[in-house]
């Protein structure tokens, strides 16, 4: 996806504000790897996330008129994504699939020297993290926010957002590290 | 695993994250990764991780989600078009309206004509036209002047009667403005003057919200039961499990009590031209005042925060508001406590969630 940044984002989000269809899907493209990592780690399913993505992007579709640009569009999107996948989860429409912690171990290479982690693995390693730390870790390295702008969005102090993410990345490190090496 | 080790770890984070980090304290990090295998080896990890993309949304995902969207856009477009279409129709009444008021004008030619025959008509004649209109003229003030005697000498009921409802617990109930009624249903309005229109009288079936309308004379053919209540169906018994009865109205339902028929109706408010039905926590006697269902937190402050933000207004011009990100439309949206009288919230001390009619 081609990236869109500062003055190209408001523009394009003006653009589409007033009817720019073009606008409109340029932006959303360069943001929808953003929505579906998100909504993929968050289920754990790639059909529940396809069917997040729809339901974000029509949403952004509805709401954007209502964006008044106080925050960063990232932000705003992060916010979106986030509780459009807690509305399924709420409305009972899609529940996350659980991980499998045994599924986790027979995903690393058991030798330290021959440590290579592949993308499989950290899709799984993401499963096994706690919900708040692993939208925290999204928010921060998938949608590219600030710790400001995410404690912004998740409404929690800075200093928790800093917390939980790095709480997450112990975490990974920890379960994707070879079986029988030390934590 | 010491402190420095976590330490070394938390800077490590902050700096992958692009935040502001002490040189010093990089410095001391790098120092102590060249000594401790496990920073080490987490430096590592975290650089294997973050070499990896993070999962791309696929091209038919995307297409599918732009399809999505296309549809909701025909939607409003059409939806747009019929407001548009019924805005012209309006117009146009009120054209015809106006139409109406010019045709006075158009009369004009008429009373030239009369006049000018009127002037060419023997002065006899004339003076005996207007002694002919002058007895009609009197005859309907006689008419007029009898009726209004007789008005003002009939006994008036009390105003304050007029417009409340009330149920009798004891049953046959009526909520009839002004209609005539026995002693005994009047002695009964008395002792339950609590229960008069300024309080709530309303019922939950699963979280819809129905106010009370009526009493039914008959129970209607074809009803079925579509869930159960409970409510103590006034403001002092205690409340008991009812069954809820449709009977066709989508909108309506009938609680059978007893001998008494009670219909209620759902309690529904427009946006964007769609309705939206009241939600909230059971309600289980007439002086309880709908809230917002357990999902949302009460709000703390008067602009619905910290649980709610402004998103716009209905259609009768009330703020609405939602949870954040959330779009009112398909998911719904709060009503603030106090509406004006003539909302459907009118009265109610608390926020209020409504959500589209089923």
């Amino acid at each position: 996806m081609t990236a869109v940044h500062g003055e190209d984002e408001r523009d394009l989000v003006d653009r589409a504000k007033e009817g720019d269809e073009e606008a409109f899907e340029t932006l959303l493209r360069a943001h929808a790897d953003a929505i579906y990592a998100h909504s993929l780690r968050f289920f754990g399913d790639p059909v529940a996330a396809e069917e997040a993505v729809q339901e974000v992007f029509v949403k952004v579709f509805r709401s954007l008129p209502t964006f008044d640009g106080g925050a960063a569009f990232s932000t705003w999107l992060f916010r979106v994504t986030r509780n459009t996948c807690l509305d399924m989860f709420r409305a009972g429409k899609r529940r996350p699939i659980p991980v499998d912690p045994v599924d986790l171990a027979t995903r690393t290479t058991p030798d330290h020297a021959d440590w290579v982690i592949d993308a499989a693995a950290v899709e799984h390693a993401m499963r096994a993290l706690q919900p708040e730390d692993r939208e925290a870790l999204s928010a921060v390295t998938v949608f590219g926010l600030s710790y400001g702008e995410a404690a912004a969005a998740l409404d929690v102090p800075v200093g928790t957002v800093k917390s939980r993410v790095f709480r997450a990345r112990r975490t990974l490190v920890s379960v994707l590290r070879p079986t029988g090496g030390d934590t | 695993m010491d402190d420095a080790c976590l330490e070394t770890q938390r800077v490590v984070s902050e700096t992958y994250d692009g935040a502001h980090v002490d040189p010093a304290d990089i410095q001391r990090a790098r120092m102590h990764c060249t000594s401790c295998d496990e920073c080490a080896a987490f430096v590592s990890a975290l650089a294997e991780v973050r070499r990896l993309r993070d999962p791309a949304a696929p091209e038919s995902v995307i297409n599918s989600a732009f399809a999505k969207v296309a549809e909701e856009r025909r939607r409003v477009e059409a939806q747009a078009a019929t407001q548009a279409a019924a805005a012209a129709e309006a117009e146009a009444a009120a054209r015809e309206t106006t139409g109406a008021a010019e045709g006075g004008a158009a009369m004009a030619p008429l009373f030239r004509w009369l006049s000018e025959r009127l002037e060419r008509m023997p002065r006899w004649a004339v003076y005996a036209g207007y002694a002919a209109g002058g007895v009609a003229a009197l005859f309907v003030v006689g008419v007029v002047m009898l009726q209004g005697a007789r008005y003002i000498a009939r006994p008036q009921e009390s105003a304050t009667d007029q417009d409340v409802f009330y149920v009798s617990p004891q049953g046959a109930g009526t909520a009839e403005s002004g209609a005539p009624e026995d002693e005994s249903s009047n002695e009964d309005r008395a002792a339950e003057a609590d229960v008069a229109a300024e309080s709530a009288a309303y019922v939950t079936v699963g979280q819809w919200v129905y106010e009370f309308v009526g009493i039914e004379d008959s129970q209607p053919a074809n009803t079925g039961k579509i869930g159960t209540t409970t409510s103590a169906l006034d403001t002092s018994s205690a409340p008991r499990t009812l069954d809820v009865l449709a009977f066709g109205d989508p909108e309506s339902v009938l609680i059978v009590d007893g001998e008494r028929i009670l219909r209620f109706e759902l309690v529904t408010r427009s946006y964007r031209g769609k309705a939206y039905a009241m939600q909230s926590r059971a309600v289980s006697a007439f002086d309880q005042w709908p809230s917002l269902p357990d999902s949302y937190l009460e709000p703390e402050q008067d602009d619905g925060s910290p649980t709610f933000s402004r998103v716009g207004s209905d259609d009768s011009r009330v703020p609405i508001y939602t949870v954040e990100g959330a779009d009112p439309l398909e998911n719904g949206f709060a009503i603030g406590p106090d509406t004006a009288a003539d909302d459907p919230a009118a009265g109610n001390p608390n926020w209020t969630w409504w959500e589209p009619v089923p």
